[in-house]
C-alpha cells in the first residue's frame, strides 16, 4: 500500500493528515530519550547548524483572525483539519456573557466567517461548542493530543500537553504551520528530572513543580527540553502529570513532557479524537516504544527528592520564589548576591516582611481555575476541604472556575458547585479567568490573591496585585481561613 | 498619565537590523516576565487604552493615579531616550506575548537587549520585529551597566 492510501484509509475522527501512531509503519525505530526519538519522527529536513524543519500534528489558536486575514490575501492552507482555534483568553467567566451584549462582544469575535471556515475543515469550538475550554484542557480532554505527538501553540502553556508523551511548544509564529504544516526550530537539549522519595500527606503535583522550580531556578530549563520522571511522577494519575508539565516554561524550558505509560492510555481511550477501537492496539503499540529507553543518555540529569517537603507557597514575584508553608520569608539581606536585587524588588512588591512566617499571611482574592488545576480531579479536592465550612468573612472574592465545559458539567452532575455555592465560593462559566486579566476578570488592584495558577509576576494578575501561587487544596484551605493556611489541617 | 510619542513599529520581518547607537538603560532584574513589559489594559488599571507606548511596563512605569514612577529607569534622566535596555537573567520569561517586545519598542524605541539570558520565546519575537538579543556572560553583563550607570547618556 502507497503511503497516500494508507493514509487515507486510516481517517479517524476526521484527520486525514497521518498521525504519529499511523506514520510508525514507515519510521525508523529509533533510541534514545523519548523527546530524541519523538522529534527524529517528526524531521523534514535538517536545515544545517543546529535548525530543523519539523512536521505538525496538531496546532492549537485562539482568535481565528490569522486565518482569515490569510484567507483573504488567497494564501493556501494545505491542512486546516490540524488547526483546532479555541478563544479561551479573551472569553470572560461572567454567567451573563451568553445574554449581556458588551460580555458577548468581548466572547463573539468568533462568529463572523466561522461557518465558512468550519466547512473547510477547521475546527473552530467557540463559547457555545460542548468542547470549548481552556485550550491546555480540553486539548487533552477531547484525545487531540496523544502520545509521539509534535503539536505547537501560541500560548505559551502549550507545553502541558507534553504530559500525554508528546513534543509541544507555545510561543510559535502560526503563519507558517498554516501554509505549509511545518516549523522551524532548533534542537534543544535534553534534561531530565528524577523525582524521587515519598509525597507527604497533603501535597500535590503543583507542590512538586513548585518544588522542582524552587530548587533549579525559573531559568533553568533555558536551552532545554524537560522530561519529568522518577517513581513520584510514574504514580501520579494522568490529571496531575498536566499540572507538572504546565509549569515546565516557568522554568523556561521548550517543553515539558512525561513518558506514556498505562495510566496515559486508559485515560486517553474512547476520547473523541482518539484512535478508535479498530486501531487502538496499533496505537498503543507504536505509543509503548516512545518511553525513553534505559540506556538514553541526557544531557544533563537532575534529582529532586520529596521526601520531608511541605506544602509549598509562593512568597515573592516570581515562581522560584516557592518556600514550605512553615517556612519564612526570605531576607534579600542574606540571599545569595545575584539574587539580592531581585528579593529585595519582591519583597517591597510583595509588601510581606523578611523573617516572617508565610503561614497566615491574610489573602484579599483566592482563584481556583487554570491551565494548572482546574480539572475534575482537581475540584473534587477542593469541594472535599470546603464541605461544610465557609469562605472566611475577609476574603473579598473567592471563585471557582472549571477548566472546560466538559469539566463544568461533570462537576455539577456530582453536585460539587453546590458544596462551593454553600461555602460561599462563586461558581463561575469556564475559562481562563483571574489567572490573566484580558477578559475582564482580573484581581481588584492592591490585592493579595492565593491562586492556584501558574505566575505571580509583577502584575498578572491585576494592578499591584499580589499573588500567592499555591496548589488547588492548599488555596482551598486559606479561602477557609482568610489566610495562607496549612491544608494538612483539613484532611 | 502624559501621552507618549509613539515610535513606529516595523511590520514583522520587515526590519533588518544592520547597526544601532543609543542610550542604555540597566534594568538589571532576574526573571523579569513578559507580564512586566506587556500587562494587559484593563489589570493594569487603564482600561480603554490602547496605545502600545503607553502600556509598555505600565505596572512599574506609572502610579495608580497615572503619575510616573520615580523609580523605573525609564523616567529617569537621561534614559527617557534609551533604546537599549541592559537585562539580568532570563530577561522575557513566561507569556509567548510579542507585545514585550513590540510595546518597549513602540514607547522608546527600543532595538537592542544586552543581558545574561532571555525567555526562548522573547528571543524569537524579538528577530521576527528586528529587535537584537545579545547574550553575555553576567559579569560582563554586570561590567556594561556598571559602565553605563557611570556614565549615563553616552
Amino acid at each position: 500500500m502507497k503511503r497516500r492510501d494508507f493514509i487515507r484509509t486510516s481517517v479517524g475522527a476526521g484527520i486525514v493528515v497521518a498521525l504519529p501512531w499511523e506514520r510508525s509503519r514507515f519510521a525508523l525505530q529509533s533510541r534514545g530519550t523519548m523527546f530524541d526519538k519523538i522529534w527524529d519522527q517528526h524531521v523534514v529536513a535538517s536545515l544545517g547548524g543546529n535548525d530543523y524543519l519539523l512536521q505538525v500534528d496538531r496546532c492549537i489558536g485562539g482568535s481565528p483572525n490569522q486565518l482569515t486575514r490569510m484567507l483573504a490575501e488567497g494564501i493556501e492552507i494545505p491542512h486546516p483539519e490540524i488547526f483546532f482555534n479555541v478563544p479561551d483568553h479573551s472569553v470572560s467567566t461572567d454567567p451573563r456573557r451568553y445574554t449581556d451584549p458588551e460580555l458577548r462582544m468581548i466572547s463573539n469575535d468568533f462568529n463572523e466567517g466561522a461557518d465558512d471556515l468550519r466547512a473547510m475543515g477547521f475546527n473552530l469550538w467557540g463559547q457555545f461548542d460542548p468542547r470549548y475550554g481552556i485550550q491546555h484542557v480540553v486539548g487533552p480532554e477531547t484525545g487531540l493530543s496523544q502520545p509521539g505527538m509534535l503539536l505547537c501553540a501560541g500560548d505559551s502553556h502549550t507545553c502541558t500537553h507534553g504530559a500525554m508523551g508528546l513534543i509541544s511548544w507555545g510561543g510559535e509564529d502560526t503563519s507558517l504551520v498554516l501554509r505549509t504544516s511545518t516549523v522551524i526550530r532548533s534542537r534543544p537539549m535534553t534534561m531530565r528530572v528524577n523525582v524521587v522519595g515519598t509525597l507527604g500527606r497533603g501535597l500535590r503535583a503543583k507542590d512538586v513543580i513548585l518544588r522542582i522550580i524552587a530548587d533549579l531556578g525559573t531559568d533553568s530549563g533555558n536551552g532545554y527540553a524537560v522530561e519529568y520522571a522518577g517513581p513520584v511522577v510514574r504514580a501520579l494519575p494522568q490529571e496531575s502529570r498536566f499540572s507538572i508539565c504546565n509549569l515546565a516554561v516557568e522554568m523556561a524550558s521548550l517543553t515539558g513532557m512525561v513518558g506514556p505509560d498505562d495510566t496515559t492510555y486508559e485515560w486517553l481511550a474512547g476520547r473523541e479524537f482518539a484512535p478508535s477501537e479498530e486501531y487502538w492496539d496499533r496505537a498503543v503499540a507504536y505509543w509503548r516504544t516512545l518511553p525513553t529507553d534505559d540506556e538514553a543518555v541526557f544531557d544533563r540529569e537532575e534529582t529532586i527528592d520529596m521526601s520531608g517537603v511541605e506544602p509549598q507557597v509562593t512568597w515573592g514575584i516570581n515562581p522560584e520564589h516557592a518556600i514550605g508553608i512553615n517556612d519564612r520569608v526570605p531576607d534579600p539581606e542574606r540571599a545569595p548576591a545575584e539574587k539580592r536585587e531581585t528579593y529585595r524588588q519582591a519583597i517591597e512588591y510583595s509588601g510581606l516582611t523578611p523573617g516572617a512566617p508565610i503561614l497566615g499571611t491574610p489573602v484579599d482574592e483566592v482563584f481556583i481555575g487554570s491551565c494548572v488545576e482546574s480539572r475534575i480531579t482537581d475540584l473534587r479536592a477542593a469541594a472535599e476541604i470546603v464541605r461544610g465550612r465557609r469562605v472566611a468573612s475577609n476574603v473579598q472574592s473567592a471563585w471557582v472556575v472549571a477548566g472546560s465545559n466538559a469539566v463544568k458539567r461533570q462537576a455539577e452532575a456530582e453536585g460539587l458547585q453546590c458544596i462551593f455555592l454553600e461555602a460561599g465560593f462563586e461558581w463561575r462559566e469556564w475559562g481562563c479567568s483571574k489567572c490573566y486579566g484580558p477578559n475582564g476578570d482580573y484581581v481588584a488592584p492592591g490585592r493579595r490573591c492565593i491562586s492556584n495558577s501558574n505566575r505571580n509576576y509583577i502584575g498578572r494578575q491585576g494592578r499591584d496585585t499580589k499573588t500567592n501561587l499555591a496548589s488547588t487544596t492548599t488555596v482551598a484551605a486559606s479561602a477557609i481561613e482568610g489566610r495562607i493556611a496549612d491544608v494538612r489541617n483539613y484532611l | 498619565m502624559p501621552r507618549q510619542q509613539a515610535f513606529e513599529v516595523p511590520d514583522r520581518g520587515g526590519n533588518r537590523f544592520v547597526r544601532h547607537t543609543g542610550i542604555a538603560a540597566p534594568y538589571m532584574y532576574d526573571n523579569v516576565s513578559t507580564d512586566v513589559p506587556a500587562p494587559p489594559a484593563e489589570a493594569a488599571g487603564l482600561a480603554g487604552v490602547t496605545s502600545e507606548a503607553d502600556l509598555a511596563f505600565a505596572n512599574v512605569r506609572w502610579n495608580a493615579d497615572g503619575t510616573p514612577k520615580d523609580d523605573f529607569v525609564f523616567n529617569q534622566e537621561p534614559y527617557r531616550r534609551a533604546s537599549i535596555m541592559i537585562v539580568g537573567l532570563n530577561y522575557g520569561t513566561g507569556s509567548s506575548r510579542s507585545t514585550a517586545v513590540t510595546r518597549p519598542l513602540a514607547a522608546w524605541g527600543v532595538r537592542v537587549y544586552i543581558g545574561e539570558s532571555f525567555g526562548p520565546i522573547f528571543v524569537t519575537n524579538a528577530l521576527q520585529y528586528g529587535v537584537l538579543t545579545v547574550q553575555l556572560p553576567r559579569p560582563t553583563v554586570d561590567r556594561i551597566a556598571d559602565w553605563v550607570r557611570s556614565n549615563p547618556g553616552v
